[in-house]
């Protein structure tokens, strides 16, 4: 399988010789599923901000930082940023229709993201929620081979959440795309994931790798089962154990 | 010289308003791009000669285009231009600011052409900066018609008279009606002409859903 993300000893700055992420590795292959949590801080979003423009921000070092940026002829990476992802001059509809789709996925992506009612509206007018299910669609409808998703469904509410997380890793299976996603939520992190770094520390750097690539935890997986609950625990641990409580 | 203001003093101001506003707006435009596309963040605070230009007063132009130019119609509308494409060079070049860098970069994410960014992107927000900067432009060019007129219009043919000239006339031979009717009537003018504007702008803009503005 190709590589389509290869990051070797990055060294991640925003501001000279101040590091927010250390000696950090990543390798992304096709159809994997990668997921990144940590302290808000730490390096995440600019991490996957570098990985959208194809190069680290100003004043980091790095051994390898390579993206591809195509596959199979496809150009195409679809990236769910926290915030402001939208155009504020054009309606959301206007804004989907920007990426060429089949009318019939088209129609199916709305109606399982429930956007039916906030086509017609502009990006200022829609609910957190509402916006951040219209952003993740229109990463959708774009078809992308690489999804860079930066803590996408932080504000849905939990019955459609599961709805789209369903349908969106059903989707990515389907299309044979692959992910990086950035969250805090621990269960879409089990949910959707092969692989979950967690990060800790000023600069941060990588503490653990929590595994989900056997075959007893292929997509598509039901978060209330049993055997995610070890992987939740050792999750929990890390976490907890960063945060000096235990 | 009328010692009473009369619609083609009207007519002539709102003119020169109306000529100043367009070549302002325009050349306010070319300007706003023109930063951007220059990128002068090699100076403090993104400061450049034009901040330097902006901050002269109008009326401190008024004696110098008198000196250079005369009493023409070139200065008075050079003056009025001058106003103007300041206040739109600002919200153009702010237009281009960071805030929507995510927007961007999913639309570069996406494989799009340098023609569609362009289509979708680079122009929708420069003409939302540029018809926010004509909004404010509206109100700055009647402002600086008076200053204009200050220059001096009398007996110059189609162009003499206005209402800038008859309100500095009126002070002169002390009949404060006519400077009170003048400056009613330029407060009138400027709410019809930014009423007019928006107006249109929902309309043509807005409604048909092409780009979303607020004033």
């Amino acid at each position: 399988m190709k590589n389509l993300i290869k990051i070797e000893n990055l060294n991640l700055s925003i501001i000279q010789e101040k590091p927010l992420l250390e000696e950090f590795n990543l390798t992304l292959k096709e159809n994997q599923r990668i997921g990144i949590t940590g302290p808000s801080g730490c390096g995440k979003t600019t991490l996957l901000k570098s990985l959208v423009t194809g190069k680290p921000s100003k004043f980091s070092t790095f051994h390898k930082f390579y993206i591809e940026e195509s596959l199979n002829g496809q150009q195409k990476i679809g990236y769910s940023p926290q915030s402001n992802g939208f155009m504020p001059w054009f309606t959301i509809q206007k804004s989907f229709k920007i990426f060429n789709c089949k009318n019939s996925l088209y129609l199916e992506i709305i109606e399982k993201f429930g956007l039916a009612d906030c086509l017609k509206k502009y990006p200022i007018d829609l609910s957190g929620g509402e916006y951040q299910r219209a952003i993740l669609a229109w990463n959708l409808i774009l078809n992308p081979f690489l999804y860079l998703a930066d803590e996408p469904l932080t504000e849905v509410d939990i019955q459609r959440k599961w709805r789209v997380l369903e349908y969106w890793s059903e989707y990515i299976n389907m299309q044979q795309a692959s992910l990086v996603l950035i969250s805090h939520d621990i269960d879409t992190l089990l949910y959707l994931c092969d692989y979950i770094l967690v990060l800790s520390g000023s600069p941060a750097k990588c503490k653990k790798v929590v595994k989900l690539n056997s075959p007893e935890y292929q997509h598509p997986r039901d978060i209330r089962s049993s055997i995610l609950d070890v992987k939740r625990e050792e999750l929990i641990q890390e976490i907890l154990l960063e945060s000096y409580i235990i | 010289m009328n010692n009473s203001i009369e619609f083609y003093d009207i007519f002539l101001s709102s003119l020169r308003w109306l000529i100043g506003l367009s070549i302002g707006s325009i050349l306010g435009l070319i300007m706003g791009i023109m930063t951007n596309l220059l990128k002068p963040n090699t100076t403090i605070l993104n400061l450049n000669i034009l901040d330097f230009l902006r901050a002269i007063p109008i009326i401190g132009l008024v004696p110098v285009i008198q000196m250079n130019f005369g009493i023409n119609e070139f200065g008075k509308i050079g003056l009025i231009t001058w106003a103007v494409a300041f206040p739109v060079w600002v919200s153009v070049k702010t237009s281009f600011s960071k805030d929507l860098t995510n927007a961007l970069l999913i639309l570069k994410g996406a494989g799009l052409t340098k023609r569609d960014l362009l289509l979708y992107f680079h122009i929708p927000r420069a003409l939302r900066g540029f018809l926010k900067g004509i909004d404010i432009g509206i109100g700055v060019g009647w402002l600086s018609v008076v200053a204009a007129e200050w220059i001096g219009t009398y007996n110059t043919g189609f162009w003499s008279g206005g209402l800038g000239y008859k309100l500095d006339y009126g002070y002169t031979i002390n009949n404060w009606g006519m400077v009170h009717l003048s400056l009613l009537i330029f407060g009138f003018l400027g709410f019809i002409s930014s009423f007019f504007y928006r107006y249109v702008i929902k309309i043509i803009v807005e409604k048909k859903q092409i780009i979303n503005i607020e004033f």
